[in-house]
């Protein structure tokens, strides 16, 4: 059974005269229960597929089923089974966490006990039960988020949109974010579907992921699938004295850096440090592919825009396609 | 109904927090009342000007300040839904499972509640500088000023729901709008002897239908009968709220 379907979306967007395809027929599946991100650069039409999977953008052509019902021709009970964590914030600043969450209940029809129970077990959720008469506009970007996951959460959703929900957060807030994704995911056995363009949230957090540019699906798996499917790993040995490349495997030599191209880590290891023993390993470090290689892989770009690469790094990259 | 009464809360716990902020709205119309009042009493308190006007210059002027910061009120309430379309909240409106006719409704409903109580504030702090006030018309009073708000803050809703995006803007139009509006009401001045194209203007103005029954209630002096006054507010509130609600209905965050 899925919590979403979508298949051959498209959405086309007029400004003017000016025609632009954000959605060039997006198709994939999302398992019930499953946590499910879409990872892609700015501007790839992620933001988009999360507006029309929410009801809020009709698009231009295609289906999409979310938790079985038509998102243009059924947005009311779409709109009853999902809650929706937006890339900017949507609370409202002048009323307290509390209020924020009292309100939200209410939007979707929860009165009396039940909605005190369900906004108190949400607030607790996020740990954010003891600020709950705090003005939204005194908490820092880390809270705000965390509010904005326990709020989608209060009218207990089957599937969950995350767009971008870690952007902007410091390290030790997105570790915290995910961490209640998490939970969300495996304690209360809601479907996540969130969008990023952080490759290491995406292999971190997600069980499956999607990659999506300009406006099509180029590749869809487990992070696992995808990079061994794209990639190899790379050993990268320093000597103390000068020494030749392994003939046994794919070698290159950079400067004094030794790039060697390997499928099998552990077996590979072993009989590079034999080989390379008697000329003094003084370094020795073994580059498993990233998503981002992945993303390289596929469209020849990067993932995101980094300063300008050393040589031995553009080797490395280069070593891992197949 | 729990969209409704949860718009409702929203705004009036948000005008509790912004007291300071809304009380602005209340300066306008009472340095209005105390400078041009007084200053225009001094020399128009006269047995033949109190005649034409029907009482002093004053209790004349009281509810046209009245219907005029009610107005500012209900009609700038309308900024709300854009400060909601900066700020990301109006998304979680959209979202939710509730029709939106309720969320909309419940957000004129606290917006016209608050600008009556604007209205009433203004009442009690005018009532010293006016002598003649007939306290029993405050309850219709009260009635008028409700009624003319549901219709100001559903045109505020109506244009901010329409593709303004920017305060800047919302700004502009309701500069445009609310000075003519106020000005050829007859908020500050009797209309009996004013020239034709004026009434254009005028007839067509709900401010002047509100001016006019808060007047008849507080200084018992009018131009147009009692009735056709508040059948005119009445109308207009229905229809910009049939309005307002059938434009944010369609609204999208395209």
């Amino acid at each position: 059974m899925y919590a979403i379907e979508v298949e051959d979306l498209r959405k086309v967007y007029k400004q003017g005269k000016v025609e632009v395809e954000a959605l060039r027929g997006v198709t994939f599946k999302v398992r019930k229960g499953e946590l499910f991100g879409f990872l892609g650069p700015n501007g790839a039409g992620k933001t988009t597929t999360i507006l029309i999977l929410t009801t809020l953008l009709e698009p231009t052509s295609g289906k999409a089923l979310v938790a079985g019902h038509d998102v243009v021709k059924e947005k009311e009970e779409v709109r009853r089974r999902i809650g929706v964590v937006f890339q900017d914030p949507a609370l409202d600043n002048y009323l307290t966490a509390y209020e924020n969450l009292y309100i939200h209940a209410k939007l979707y029809g929860l009165r009396g006990k039940e909605l005190e129970e369900r906004v108190k077990e949400a607030l607790r959720f996020v740990d954010l039960w003891e600020h709950k008469d705090r003005l939204v506009i005194t908490f820092s970007g880390g809270m705000r988020r965390r509010l904005e996951i326990a709020r989608a959460l209060v009218h207990e959703p089957e599937v969950l949109f995350l767009d971008e929900p870690t952007t902007g957060l410091d390290p030790q807030s997105r570790a915290k974010v995910w961490d209640y994704i998490r939970g969300v995911n495996k304690e209360k056995g809601v479907t996540v579907f969130l969008t990023t363009h952080y490759m290491d949230e995406a292999d971190k957090l997600c069980e499956r992921i999607a990659i999506i540019d300009r406006g099509k699906i180029i590749a869809e798996g487990s992070p696992e699938e995808l990079k061994t499917k794209v990639g190899k790993n790379v050993v990268i040995v320093e000597t103390e004295r000068e020494a030749p490349c392994i003939e046994k495997y794919k070698c290159e030599k950079v400067g004094n850096k030794l790039l060697i191209s390997v499928e099998g880590v552990t077996k590979a290891l072993i009989e590079i440090i034999e080989f390379y023993r008697p000329y003094g390993i003084i370094k020795l470090d073994v580059k498993k592919p990233s998503l981002d290689d992945v993303f390289l892989a596929l469209t020849g770009r990067e993932l995101r825009e980094e300063g300008p690469e050393d040589f031995a790094r553009y080797v490395i990259r280069r070593m891992m396609m197949r | 109904m729990e969209a409704l009464k949860a718009m409702f809360y929203r705004q009036l716990k948000r005008f509790w927090r912004s007291k300071g902020r809304v009380a602005m709205l209340v300066l306008m119309p009472l340095l209005w009342m105390v400078f041009f009042g007084i200053g225009w009493a001094s020399s128009l308190n006269v047995p033949i000007m109190e005649q034409i006007l029907g009482t002093d210059y004053l209790t004349f002027m009281l509810p046209g300040v009245i219907a005029m910061a009610v107005f500012m009120t209900a009609f700038m309430s309308g900024v709300s839904v854009i400060w909601d379309k900066q700020f990301g909240f109006l998304k979680e409106v959209l979202v939710a499972p509730a029709p939106r006719w309720q969320s909309l409704l419940g957000r004129i409903l606290g917006d016209s509640v608050i600008a009556t109580i604007q209205g009433i504030i203004l009442f009690l702090l005018g009532l010293p500088l006016a002598k003649n006030v007939m306290l029993s018309g405050l309850p219709l009073t009260v009635l008028v000023a409700f009624i003319s708000a549901l219709g100001f803050a559903a045109l505020g809703s109506l244009i901010a729901s329409m593709k303004v995006r920017s305060f800047e803007a919302f700004q502009a139009i309701a500069n445009m709008l609310m000075m003519p509006m106020i000005f050829a009401s007859g908020a500050f001045f009797p209309l009996m002897n004013l020239p034709d194209w004026f009434w254009y203007i005028t007839d067509i103005d709900p401010m002047t239908y509100a001016v006019d029954a808060m007047r008849q209630a507080l200084a018992g002096v009018g131009y147009y009968p009692l009735w056709l006054d508040m059948l005119a507010l009445t109308l207009f509130a229905l229809a910009f709220i049939v309005l307002a609600v059938k434009v944010f209905e369609r609204t999208t965050v395209e």
